[in-house]
């Protein structure tokens, strides 16, 4: 009877270990990580050269091993060779805290600090919530060396293609500012030329980064390969980045009135 | 909604008819044909009778969840129905969770005490539902095209193990009660794991891979 109680004490002290899960979908009261893009925001490093330099890299869902790969790949750049990382969304595949904790877990042992926009795979759920706790808002724009990086949430299809998502109005009040930055680079996990992008805010969205003239380039992810492409013949440049599956990523580097990118593999 | 309703009846419904099992209607009838209907009614109303009521914490199927046991074959394969619930403050808004399961309980027991035993064995496939339509909507062709999102979104799979200790006793509802450990591992998270082609056995997060619950089971009589 002793070791029964001994037992049953055990596995009462068992209750406070965080194993004891009510759902997959379920949400920490308290999330184990937070507002991770503002602290790597204000980790981000400028070198002292004008060049601002990027890798651009998406689609992580559950390539746990294939990530890890690719980062050792990145972690092998020199020091100054990178001042931050774009996640171009789908950090997850099922939408569940388990997953964005073990991605994260993986990601955050990238050399440099890394900043990610929202993709599809991210909002199932309860997964909406789980990135908004962890990562911060869905829409959020940051400066870095005079260059307007504009983080926006284009996952169209996961509000059943409303008439506010993308935030056209946001974006506009983003891009209207020219004094407060040199050129804006738009960064989201799916571009406003894909299918799962509603098509009645299309024309408007592309117009609003045409608009004031100082939008450099696009960078996306979602089709899981590489494309670089003038999606429409306006001299804008859409820069699809590989999923991690593929063990390879794409370094951006940015000057005023230009940019260059190569493929790390 | 409906199937909950439905879950409900089942388990109300079992607990009601299995209460009469002594065939008393059977003598006060006189009519064959209703002799017959009684007689059938009281295979069905012990068919329906659960031989077991739960309540569990945890587990993935709700962080308090109860339901019904019943025997399929020889208490050795019985099949069990959970209603579970989560709170808002672990969720958007409360989710409710239906569990289908089918148990298997190994004879093998280890005897402590004429009436404790310990039962080592006993495993469960899960087959749960989420309600609510931010876990349905994903499966609704006007949203998706087929396969969009490949797996049910609402609908998880799981194999579960049960580290029960049983104490009996004779009483006029019930003959023993049992506290249990259960260990359970789920579909999206076995798969989220072991979904990479060039995984490593060093690489594998085993933790992430089990999910832990605690419960207690009313043998009925």
């Amino acid at each position: 009877m002793k070791n029964v109680v001994i037992i049953l004490i055990s596995i009462l002290s068992l209750i406070g270990c965080d194993q004891f899960k009510y759902s997959p979908y379920q949400i920490d009261r308290d999330s184990k990580y937070k507002d991770l893009n503002e602290k790597n925001i204000a980790k981000i490093q400028t070198s002292n050269s004008d060049t601002t330099k990027i890798i651009v890299l998406g689609d992580s869902q559950r390539f746990y091993a294939h990530t890890q790969d690719l980062i050792d790949k990145i972690n092998d750049l020199p020091d100054h060779a990178v001042d931050f990382v774009v996640h171009t969304g789908d950090l997850v595949d099922f939408g569940i805290q388990k997953e964005y904790y073990g991605i994260h877990e993986i990601l955050q042992t990238i050399k440099f600090p890394y900043v990610a926009v929202v993709g599809n795979h991210d909002m199932i759920g309860n997964g909406t919530v789980i990135f908004e706790r962890m990562y911060g808002e869905l829409d959020f724009s940051f400066n870095v060396n005079g260059n307007k990086f504009i983080y926006i949430n284009t996952n169209s299809r996961e509000y059943q293609f409303d008439d506010h998502h993308p935030s056209i109005d946001w974006l506009d009040e983003e891009l209207r500012d020219t004094n407060g930055y040199n050129q804006a680079i738009i960064v989201s996990h799916v571009a406003p030329h894909h299918s799962d992008f509603n098509k009645e805010l299309e024309d408007e969205f592309v117009e609003t980064l045409e608009q004031y003239g100082k939008t450099l380039l696009y960078i996306n992810g979602h089709n899981h390969d590489y494309h670089f492409e003038d999606v429409y013949d306006n001299g804008l440049m859409f820069l699809n980045t590989f999923s991690t599956s593929h063990e390879k990523t794409v370094l951006v580097k940015i000057w005023n009135g230009g940019f260059k990118h190569e493929i790390i593999d | 909604m409906k199937k909950l309703v439905f879950i409900l009846c089942m388990i109300i419904s079992g607990v009601l008819f299995g209460q009469n099992t002594t065939g008393e209607l059977i003598t006060i009838e006189s009519d064959s044909i209703k002799v017959e209907k009684t007689r059938f009614l009281t295979k069905v109303g012990y068919a329906l009778k659960p031989v077991a009521l739960q309540w569990q914490y945890a587990g993935n199927i709700g962080m308090h969840s109860v339901g019904a046991e019943w025997n399929v074959l020889k208490n050795v394969l019985k099949a069990g129905l959970i209603l579970g619930y989560v709170p808002d403050s672990r969720s958007i808004e409360p989710l409710f969770v239906g569990t289908i399961q089918i148990k298997y309980t190994s004879k093998l027991n280890i005897k402590l005490r004429e009436d404790l035993v310990i039962k080592p064995l006993n495993f469960t496939l899960n087959f749960s539902s989420t309600y609510g339509d931010r876990f349905s909507i994903y499966n609704n062709n006007e949203y998706y095209p087929d396969n969009y999102y490949w797996w049910n979104v609402r609908t998880r799979y799981g194999l579960a193990h049960d580290l029960e200790i049983l104490y009996s006793f004779d009483r006029k509802f019930a003959k023993g009660i049992s506290f249990y450990f259960n260990t359970s591992t789920w579909d999206v998270e076995f798969y989220s794991v072991f979904g990479n082609d060039n995984l490593e056995l060093d690489r594998i997060p085993y933790k992430r891979l089990f999910t832990f619950g605690i419960g207690t089971k009313i043998y009925l009589n």
